[in-house]
């Protein structure tokens, strides 16, 4: 059973997989609730008024919860923890969460990305332990991940935590 | 005149036609690097001539059918792949070689109108569009795998009939 934040089953997974492009999928999963950490060589963050290329960084594959509460600086994480017990999901502050989990995932990257969506636009401040060298970047809207020549995650626009 | 004397292709005016004819055959008319450069020159002089009202582009021989197949698909022939060829051979030489071109039936650079947009994206849903990053998700955006765009997640939960969340807070 799953008792505090720490005890998240969070692992370092692939990064195809973790993204969930493996397949060979026309649309992106809307019920892929696969959570989890990997370091990726390059990938593009596409927004509406373009594009960047992110390289040598540490993804983090998260979900919002359903309905997401509108917070103007944080965002509500949902894990389902189906591997634990049937139909079993937390919740967990994004903040908290990265207060916990990056001190542990960090190590050389040159940017850290979060894939997650954020449906109400929150404008989340820089993690404590993240260098301004190190950029955090989240996104406003729907994220979805894509494969056309590189790993891609689109969504509204994309941000560095400030 | 002497401008509109071409090199590497043929050209000719006829009440206010221009027709540039590709004169590679043996080559299914296709470009080489002075064909290229001489295009590139060529265009703008075009823009300039007083008696030039538009522009015909065309190949000599059986380059000029190689949309309708050639060598394996010799045999195979559509009309309309001829037509659609036709129209992208001469948006794409206006492209590369003029890229103020402004095509002869419009008066400002042609955009899908918006009462049309979702029509298009009914009948071509495999044609990434540039609202593709800027919808929501669930809303029908499909790309065919073969299209070069592959799926993969979503990163929010759909809660359906799934119960509530515990809430961790430490």
């Amino acid at each position: 059973m799953v008792l505090s934040i720490a005890q998240l089953p969070f692992r370092r997974r692939a990064p195809l997989e973790m993204l969930r492009l493996d397949g060979d999928r026309d649309a992106p999963d809307d019920d892929y609730t696969g959570f989890g950490h990997s370091r990726v060589e390059a990938l593009t963050l596409a927004g509406r008024d373009g594009s960047v290329v992110v390289r040598d960084a540490l993804v983090l594959a998260l979900h919002c919860t359903d309905p997401c509460e509108a917070l103007a600086d944080d965002i509500e994480l949902e894990f389902v923890l189906d591997e634990v017990a049937p139909e079993l999901s937390v919740s967990v502050m994004l903040s908290t969460f990265l207060d916990v989990w990056l001190p542990r995932l960090r190590g050389d990257e040159r940017a850290i990305v979060l894939a997650l969506c954020n449906p109400h636009g929150a404008t989340l401040p820089r993690p404590a332990g993240v260098d301004p060298a190190t950029p955090l970047y989240y996104a406003t809207g729907d994220v979805e991940s894509w494969f056309h020549h590189g790993v891609r995650l689109a969504a509204e626009s994309w941000h560095i935590a400030r | 005149m002497s401008d509109l004397s071409p090199k590497t292709f043929r050209f000719a005016l006829e009440n206010g036609v221009g027709t540039i004819t590709l004169d590679r055959p043996q080559r299914l008319n296709s470009l080489t690097f002075e064909s290229y450069l001489e295009l590139g020159a060529f265009f703008p002089a075009l823009e300039r001539h007083p008696e030039v009202r538009s522009l015909v582009i065309t190949g000599e021989g059986t380059g000029e059918m190689q949309t309708t197949g050639y060598g394996a698909y010799a045999s195979y022939h559509s009309p309309m792949l001829s037509i659609m060829s036709g129209m992208m051979l001469g948006s794409m030489l206006s492209s590369a070689f003029h890229p103020g071109y402004v095509p002869v039936y419009t008066s400002r650079p042609y955009v899908t109108h918006p009462t049309r947009v979702s029509q298009i994206r009914t009948a071509r849903p495999s044609r990434p569009s540039a609202s593709v990053f800027s919808r929501p998700s669930g809303s029908g955006r499909s790309f065919p795998a073969r299209g070069g765009f592959r799926g993969g997640a979503r990163f929010g939960v759909r809660r359906g009939d799934r119960p509530a969340p515990v809430r961790l807070t430490a």
